[in-house]
């Protein structure tokens, strides 16, 4: 009898929880014109100025399209803007737009609203100002064309307007409180406040004010916050996501699953050899060393462990793709551990010496694996452990000779103006290399073939001072349901694609 | 006592005057014990946050911006500021209940938090309920069958409160949202969106939490009712004609339920903690995830906003552990 009561109970248990599984399976199912996609951050701020590029990026495109667009060879493309040019060394800078483009609010987005979004940007302290700091003024020439005055020959502007600096927001919202979260831009979608929760999923719906209504490809496009990179691929394998940001682990399952991964080269990895002048360990201060150092590493080898294949061995600092990246330079310093000891002996360090390297407890076994190269030419690592503050905030402050870390690429002249000039955050012992500093300063007013040849004599430079111990470049990786997505590809240079192109199968 | 009132298990006391008022002193003392309590626990969070290394400006602007950048946004957050000044304007925001808006958006602190205290509260109150509704019934269970079902189900309340929370959750989602799709991998879909959307979203990670906290709650239970079966009173009662199902339901239950109630009190409030875990396993937007990345940003005024909101909450459910206690245990009350 109590027996009976009892299997009762259970019994009633399991029904009401299987109820619950199959109730709620009304939602979801109509034509597959939605697109849901799983990405690893929240955008910083839906204020482009306010946002760092990476991660924010996907978001902001689909809200504010962008005035230059990146082609899928990475070559620089017509966005809302139709053509630019330069004049004047670098000095003078003019875009023409489409014409009667608007914004989603219905506000023109003429030659003023350009100019008003521009002076906007000098105003702004923001992550990516110090793109912007070279601006001096702007002025509106016609309707559909803006000039822009530099204090300084400066040539990385159509990149930086290939993103942040590209994105037009509506004067008229300028002083909106929440535009940090509603944005009002010219994008093909605008952001659906009551389908959206800040930091976890973001929808978005078309923008009838699009120039191109034809590129509008989805009713629907939800961008999902998932932090965890198996919770995103888990997601795309149970069909509730259409596509995600992957790692290497993620993207070899993915593949093993039948799953489309997406890859294009983007950010390098290695050590910054921060103290060129041997204050902190002297040893550094000589270019044997710092060469021998480069010479001891089996870089083929490290992308095949760490990066499961996902990227490519490099010993330049500039990444494929940009201004002054030089393939040969690439294998300038293979694996060559004898010729790593010998540069040490002629340095007069052959008992070798201590090495203090700076990395984020998440990288642990990969400098450990660096320091096992450097211990067979007689080089003890000691690692040093980022603070919580995280690694950028340690090496800003200073007093560390090298750290393991990653670097992005936008523009090979900016990402050099703030890595080889002396007081940048970037070169935090304050090294100084005056041929570097004048090929740099060449090169930004040169035309962009000059400039190309300018930007590799840099990186040959760069390469044999051996400021760096480039190892690998990483692939961005996405994994993509197939099935549900065609036209799916990464951006050139950027972590995240630009979805915009993407289209339902 | 009288021998109905034994029949009916009621007991004199609950429901009299006299112990409301007890119960509504005892709510009156905990809420202004709680002030200088919140009070110390913000004090001790804001000099903890800012003694951490770290510092919030680099996070807002990254590694590229120059010294004069990274000094012009401490001084408009007031970060350049002395320190105790900053704390005594703080105290002042605080005591009107503002703590401040995020470092990284337009957005109250307050706001943000509350933002996330549904699906935390969703998955702790779920996974309370499971592992009260599970534990109790299989307790109970296994203290009336003391032969081979009973070590069963002993041996089966072990195993599930020591399965890793993380591991099960990973499981539980190749199985039924990647194999079988019978549920979403992960996400959350608030309860106003969608009622079956938010139910089907908490199933798996309210088991995957509940699990382990069931199985304590079937031990304690099992423990406690087997001492209550042995007491003297039982023996009355069953010599008096009281039904099998009376005792043990009645009169049994309620009195293992003390010890239960404490535990389950104590559970909940570790669930909370363990929801930083599970909300990254099933990338729920929670308070536990908002703590890391808050954590990870040094967003001080969320942090401050979150320390604040768990405060109060443990302060609650202890308080409303306290209540029941005192209604199922009269004795307590007098003290």
């Amino acid at each position: 009898m109590r027996r009976k009561t009892f299997i009762g109970a259970l019994a009633g248990i399991l029904a009401l929880s299987m109820g619950a599984c199959s109730g709620g399976s009304d939602d979801g199912s109509t034509a597959k014109a939605t697109l849901t996609m799983g990405n690893a951050l929240a955008p910083q701020s839906l204020d482009p100025v306010k946002s760092n590029p990476g991660d924010s990026l996907p978001y902001l495109w689909l809200a504010y399209d962008s005035l230059v667009r990146v082609g899928p060879d990475g070559s620089l493309e017509p966005g809302l803007a139709t053509k630019w040019a330069y004049s004047d060394n670098n000095t003078t800078f003019e875009l023409s737009l489409r014409p009667s483009l608007k914004f989603s609010d219905g506000e023109p987005l003429d030659a003023a609203a350009v100019k008003a979004n521009f002076d906007r940007a000098m105003t702004i302290n923001g992550p990516v100002s110090s793109t912007w700091s070279a601006v001096k003024s702007t002025e509106v020439v016609d309707d559909t064309t803006v000039r822009v005055h530099l204090s300084k020959p400066m040539p990385a502007l159509p990149t930086a307007l290939s993103q942040n600096y590209g994105m037009m927001v509506s004067p008229a919202a300028f002083d909106k409180p929440d535009l940090d979260q509603a944005p009002v831009g010219a994008g093909p979608y605008t952001l659906d406040a009551s389908g959206t929760v800040q930091n976890d999923h973001y929808t978005f719906v078309p923008n009838k004010q699009y120039y191109d209504q034809g590129a509008i490809h989805y009713k629907k496009i939800t961008m999902r916050v998932i932090a965890d990179f198996t919770a995103i691929l888990q997601a795309v394998q149970a069909g509730d996501a259409d596509a995600g940001k992957g790692n290497p682990d993620s993207a070899t399952t993915a593949k093993k699953a039948g799953l489309e991964v997406l890859s294009e080269p983007t950010d390098s990895t290695g050590l910054m050899l921060y103290d060129r002048t041997g204050a902190l360990v002297p040893a550094l201060g000589d270019v044997r060393v710092r060469q021998a150092l480069n010479y001891a590493i089996d870089r083929e080898q490290m992308v095949e462990t760490i990066l499961k294949g996902y990227g490519t061995p490099t010993s330049q600092f500039i990444a494929k793709g940009m201004e002054g990246y030089d393939p040969a330079l690439s294998e300038a310093y293979s694996y060559d551990p004898a010729k790593a000891k010998a540069l040490l002996k002629e340095a007069g360090y052959e008992k070798g010496f201590t090495l203090p390297i700076l990395s984020r407890p998440t990288d642990a076994t990969v400098v450990q694996a660096i320091g096992e190269y450097f211990k067979a030419i007689g080089v003890t690592v000691k690692i040093v452990t980022a603070s919580p503050a995280g690694l950028a905030s340690d090496t800003i402050e200073g007093g560390h000779a090298a750290a393991w870390q990653p670097w992005g690429m936008t523009n090979t002249y900016l990402d050099m103006q703030t890595l080889l000039t002396k007081d940048s955050p970037r070169n935090p012992e304050h090294s100084v290399d005056a041929e570097m500093i004048s090929l740099l300063d060449r090169g930004a007013g040169e035309d962009d073939q000059a400039r190309n040849a300018t930007f590799q004599q840099l990186s040959k430079r760069m390469t044999e001072q051996a400021w760096f111990v480039p190892v690998f470049t990483a692939d961005a990786l996405g994994i993509v349901a197939a099935d549900t997505v065609k036209n799916a590809a990464m951006t050139p240079h950027v972590i995240m694609p630009n979805i915009i192109g993407w289209q339902p199968e | 006592m009288t021998m109905s009132d034994l029949r009916s298990g009621r007991k004199s006391g609950p429901n009299s005057l006299g112990g409301i008022a007890v119960i509504g002193r005892l709510v009156l003392q905990r809420l202004l014990a709680a002030v200088p309590l919140v009070w110390a626990i913000m004090t001790l969070t804001f000099f903890l946050l800012r003694l951490t290394p770290g510092d919030p400006v680099v996070q807002i602007l990254g590694d590229r911006a120059s010294g004069a950048q990274y000094d012009a946004m401490r001084t408009e957050l007031g970060f350049d500021r002395p320190m105790l000044s900053q704390y005594f304007s703080f105290l002042g925001y605080l005591i009107q209940g503002d703590v401040g808006s995020s470092l990284f958006s337009s957005r109250s602190a307050t706001d943000v938090v509350l933002d996330r205290l549904p699906a935390t509260l969703s998955l702790a109150i779920g996974a309370t309920i499971l592992s009260v509704i599970g534990g109790v019934a299989v307790g109970v269970f296994a203290a009336l069958r003391k032969g081979r079902d009973g070590t069963a189900v002993q041996v089966g309340a072990v195993v599930g409160q020591s399965i890793p929370d993380f591991w099960l959750g990973l499981v539980l989602i190749s199985v039924f949202a990647v194999n079988l799709k019978l549920l979403p991998a992960n996400g959350y879909v608030s309860i106003d969106e969608s009622p079956g959307g938010w139910m089907k979203s908490l199933i798996l990670p309210v088991f995957t939490l509940g699990l382990a906290a069931m199985g304590s709650v079937a031990r304690m239970t099992r423990a406690a009712m087997v001492e209550a079966l042995d007491r003297d009173f039982i023996r009355t009662l069953r010599a008096n004609g009281v039904s099998d199902r009376s005792i043990a339901f009645r009169h049994a239950l309620k009195n293992a339920a003390i010890p239960v109630t404490t535990l389950v009190g104590v559970r909940f409030i570790g669930m909370l903690g363990s929801a930083v875990i599970i909300e990254q396993v099933f990338a729920l937007p929670g308070i536990g995830s908002l703590a890391v990345s808050a954590a990870s940003t040094h967003d001080y005024p969320v942090m401050q906003a979150l320390v604040l909101y768990l405060t109060l909450l443990v302060v609650v459910v202890n308080l409303i552990i306290d209540v029941i206690y005192s209604w199922l245990n009269p004795k307590v009350r007098v003290a």
